[in-house]
């Protein structure tokens, strides 16, 4: 069956994925904590330390958005659609915290 | 709160352990970091629990990077639980300010003692099938490294497992747990899972479903981002440890240890309340 092999092919770009993300979000955060205990107060160790967060959460989302398109390229239409409400809800998660931070 | 480097290196060893345990056990390793975090650290309950989400997050890509490939990840079942657990966790996370942290603590426990108990009773039930059957549209088959066979399944009662996911995903969001503690034993013991597929499909969703609440938690300021690192870089110690060690354990003493580890929590919970 073509998509089994689909489903095969995203699961390996899927740990691909997870592997990048992780690694990069572990480096960040690992400079940011070593600045943040070797260089009290700079300006530095804040910002590698929230990059570091947001590229840990990013990963995830990532994996979700890549499914859409792969199911879509499947033609597996079904699960188009479930991964697309993952992704409505995540996108509502988003706005409810930007607008908390902004007000 | 001043953040010294003694707690930081707390909160880091602390995420080693609970990351070790989580991912020997397919669950966050959160039901163990945020009462360690909250009564031994010392850290308000509300930035323990957004805390540990974020090293839910890490445990998930973590242990889903190193299963995925090997066919024990159920893709299709994970995204469509997905659906229900993201709704549990945004649940969560739009009412986490309003939250009693006392009732749910309660229910909490009683959910832990419910399926420690469940895990006992069944801790011989297998669920393989013949490896010729048709393992259906959500089913799936993987090749088990103890038996040295492949095994098949079918998924059994899917609206069952949709409710237990989206319970999962609100317990996610408010404790800042994973929630795999509650669908790991649901998905195995009423819909047809084996242990080693429930778990790795589990460690997937978890990140999402965390995902769904703590960026709201992070904009109202629980997440302090050296003690998130910290706990983070942990987790992903720990859960590499627990991830080599768990391939190797058999199924059975992984099962007892984590009916073990439930019930300890539910104790746990119950003292917290009394």
């Amino acid at each position: 069956m073509e998509n089994e092999h689909g489903i095969a092919r995203l699961e390996r770009r899927l740990g691909r994925l997870f592997l990048a993300g992780i690694t990069l979000s572990a480096a960040a955060l690992v400079c940011g904590l070593a600045l943040f205990l070797g260089a009290q107060g700079t300006p530095l160790a804040p910002r590698f330390l929230s990059v570091g967060l947001l590229i840990l959460m990013a990963t995830p989302a990532m994996r979700v958005l890549f499914s859409v398109v792969e199911y879509a390229r499947m033609r597996d239409w079904f699960f188009v659609f479930v991964t697309a409400v993952v992704l409505v809800q995540l996108t509502v998660t988003m706005i409810v915290a930007l607008s908390a931070r902004a007000g | 709160m001043i953040i010294t480097p003694i707690l930081i290196a707390v909160v880091m060893i602390a995420g080693v352990l609970a990351g070790g345990l989580g991912a020997l056990l397919g669950i966050g390793g959160g039901v163990f970091l945020v009462p360690f975090l909250n009564s031994v650290v010392g850290l308000p309950i509300k930035v323990a629990i957004a805390t540990s989400l974020m090293t839910v997050i890490a445990t998930s890509s973590a242990v889903s990077a190193g299963t995925a490939g090997r066919n024990l990840i159920n893709l299709r079942l994970g995204m469509v639980l997905e659906v229900a657990s993201a709704a549990g966790g945004l649940a969560a996370g739009l009412t986490f300010e309003r939250l009693s942290e006392r009732m749910l603590y309660i229910w909490f426990a009683v959910v832990t003692a419910a399926i420690a108990a469940l895990m006992i009773t069944r801790l011989d039930r297998r669920n393989v099938l013949d490896p010729k059957i048709d393992p259906g549209r959500l089913g799936g088959r993987y090749f088990d490294e103890e038996s040295g066979r492949e095994i098949a399944y079918r998924v059994k009662r899917l609206p069952v497992a949709m409710m237990v996911s989206a319970t999962a995903g609100i317990v996610s969001g408010s404790l800042g747990i994973g929630g795999g503690i509650l669908k790991v034993p649901m998905l195995i013991a009423w819909c047809g899972v084996p242990l080693r597929a429930a778990a790795a499909t589990s460690a997937l969703m978890i990140g999402v479903t965390a995902l769904a609440s703590v960026p709201i938690q992070y904009a109202n300021g629980y997440i302090h981002p050296p003690l998130a690192a910290a706990a983070v870089l942990g987790v992903l110690a720990g859960s590499r440890a627990g991830l080599y060690f768990g391939g190797r354990a058999k199924a059975r003493s992984v099962k007892l240890l984590m009916a073990i580890v439930l019930a300890l929590v539910s104790v746990l919970y119950f003292f917290k309340v009394m």
